[in-house]
């Protein structure tokens, strides 16, 4: 029998999403700055009323503060899930109110997109956006990548922070508390956005030839988005926009950050030996050796590039973007369409398997992948050797750990469930008529977050279509968990006593 | 975390660029190599 929930629990949950929402708030005064800074009076109307709304709501939230401050698991699993419902559409006012928008889903798409690190974009004529609406989105990516609820546990104190935490799909815990943990996720980000900024700034001075303003703006966009494994750009040509080979380079680097685990930040930082029989690190360079193989040899075979260094340049940053969950394209929305065979096979493998668990980057996961072929040979072996040989399993993540039933039944029990979204989403691409490969890149790409495109995601595209991208978005994020409690509990409260 | 580890940053930061660095030049060498083949 289902437990109704009590007012109780709508208080706990209701209290802790006011908090949450607070960072929109706050998050809101960046691209405030730049409208004031840049006199841009028509977009501020739409910062102010999101910022006005999100702290409304925040303080509000106090009328609800329960009487046991601590959330339980499952208040924290639907906290997650409705914050990254409701930050969308907040986040999505300023965008609507720009007019770049044809409807209101798109925005809502776009801000989705945006927290979701996808990088899938409808907004008409990106070129002629506002600064101020630029920042933001790319700030919705940053928000997103750190994840929202980590930054408000960060500032705002909320209670019942490990649920929180888990539910927005990180599981490394670095330092025994969270809170220290999400100190350290903040440091690693900021000393890349220094670095990172400065960097882009300087080329984009000296050899893009930006006066100094426009480099900073191109630069902690380009940031933001490389290092949250987003891909929102503020031009339409992407990251091809800048024609530089240095450019791309140091978003790759950036990339390569984004989709690296905090763990092995951690460990980077600390100089930890023998990380090389660490799993994940293992599986995520076989299966980018293997994605760049297919892509750079498919490319080759069809003659789309005659030059090793075009090859190169096209071949890697595009695996990379893929399997780093980027979606930044360094050639256009129409070329990539023409990626067929086996370089469309790479791409959507890379973009399928994504980056490293408890980073920025979407898709099932190296160490899910990793665990995953594990587990299948196990199977092999168990079905070779005899009846009552005894086989235990382990793998190196931080220390040696045993692959146990349960851990290998979760793993895969996720992993099947990303598989299973990515047909979903290309079964009703399909039903609109789209081709098999379009639609399925398309359903991978937002599910895993990547925000590569071969035009199916454009303005005007079919509503159904779109809300169904957005749900991939939400649950490709979110690691299906936090999704599942939220429904759970709506089932409790619909059908409960 | 009460300081920030500079040196540990700065190594991070020159690993993940040595990454890259080393992913260009075994693209390359593929590139390479797959042309001469084709």
């Amino acid at each position: 029998m289902l437990l109704k929930p009590a007012t109780e629990d709508f208080q706990a949950i209701g209290f802790a999403l006011g908090r949450v929402v607070l960072v929109v708030a706050a998050a809101g005064l960046v691209p405030l700055t730049w409208a004031v800074l840049q006199q841009e009076w028509k977009p501020l109307g739409g910062i102010v009323l999101m910022i006005g709304l999100a702290a409304l709501i925040g303080a509000s939230s106090e009328l609800l503060r329960p009487e046991k401050s601590k959330l339980s698991w499952s208040h924290g699993m639907v906290v997650v899930a409705l914050t990254w419902l409701v930050i969308p559409a907040l986040g999505s006012i300023p965008l609507w109110l720009s007019g770049h928008f044809g409807r209101y889903l798109d925005a809502y798409f776009d801000a989705m997109s945006g927290l979701t690190t996808t990088g899938l974009s409808l907004l008409q004529d990106v070129d002629h956006l506002a600064e101020s609406l630029n920042v933001w989105r790319h700030t919705l990516h940053f928000l997103g990548g750190q994840g929202i609820v980590l930054a408000a546990l960060t500032f705002f104190a909320v209670s019942g922070v490990l649920s929180l935490y888990h539910g927005e799909g990180r599981d490394d815990q670095i330092f025994p508390s969270v809170t220290s943990t999400a100190r350290f996720i903040w440091t690693v980000s900021l000393v890349h956005g220094a670095v990172g900024i400065a960097v882009l700034t300087a080329e984009g001075i000296l050899q893009l030839g930006f006066e100094p303003r426009r480099a900073f703006f191109h630069a902690i966009n380009v940031f933001m988005a490389a290092f949250d494994t987003g891909g929102f750009t503020s031009m339409s040509s992407s990251i091809a926009y800048y024609g530089s080979a240095v450019f791309e380079a140091t978003a790759a680097v950036l990339m390569v950050a984004g989709a690296l685990s905090f763990g092995l930040h951690h460990a980077l930082w600390r100089r930890t030996q023998g990380l090389l029989r660490n799993l994940e690190i293992r599986t995520i360079l076989t299966t980018f050796a293997g994605t760049l193989i297919l892509t750079i040899v498919g490319l080759a075979v069809a003659g789309t590039y005659t030059d090793s260094a075009s090859l190169t340049r096209r071949g890697l940053f595009q695996t990379l973007s893929a399997h780093t969950g980027t979606g930044f394209s360094s050639v256009p929305t129409a070329e990539l369409a023409r990626w067929s065979g086996l370089t469309f096979i790479g791409i959507s493998i890379a973009m399928a398997l994504g980056g490293m668990a408890s980073s920025t980057a979407g898709g099932v996961k190296s160490l899910r992948v990793g665990l995953t072929f594990a587990s299948l040979v196990d199977t092999v072996r168990e079905a070779l050797l005899p009846e009552r040989s005894v086989i235990s399993t382990t793998f190196h993540q931080t220390r040696r750990q045993v692959l146990t039933q349960r851990l290998a039944k979760s793993v895969m029990a996720i992993s099947l469930l990303y598989v299973a979204t990515y047909l979903g989403g290309a079964a009703v691409g399909l039903a609109y008529g789209y081709p098999l490969t379009d639609a399925l890149f398309e359903s991978v790409s937002a599910t895993a977050a990547v925000g590569l495109s071969v035009g199916v995601t454009q303005p005007g595209m079919p509503a159904i279509l779109e809300a169904v991208m957005v749900a991939q978005m939400w649950l490709g994020r979110l690691e299906f968990i936090a999704a599942f409690s939220l429904l759970g509990f709506v089932i409790s409260w619909m059908t409960g006593e | 975390m009460r300081r920030l580890d500079l040196r540990g940053a700065a190594r991070g930061l020159f690993i993940e660029a040595v990454v890259v660095v080393a992913l260009t030049l075994a693209a390359l060498g593929l590139a390479f190599l797959v042309l001469l083949l084709r």
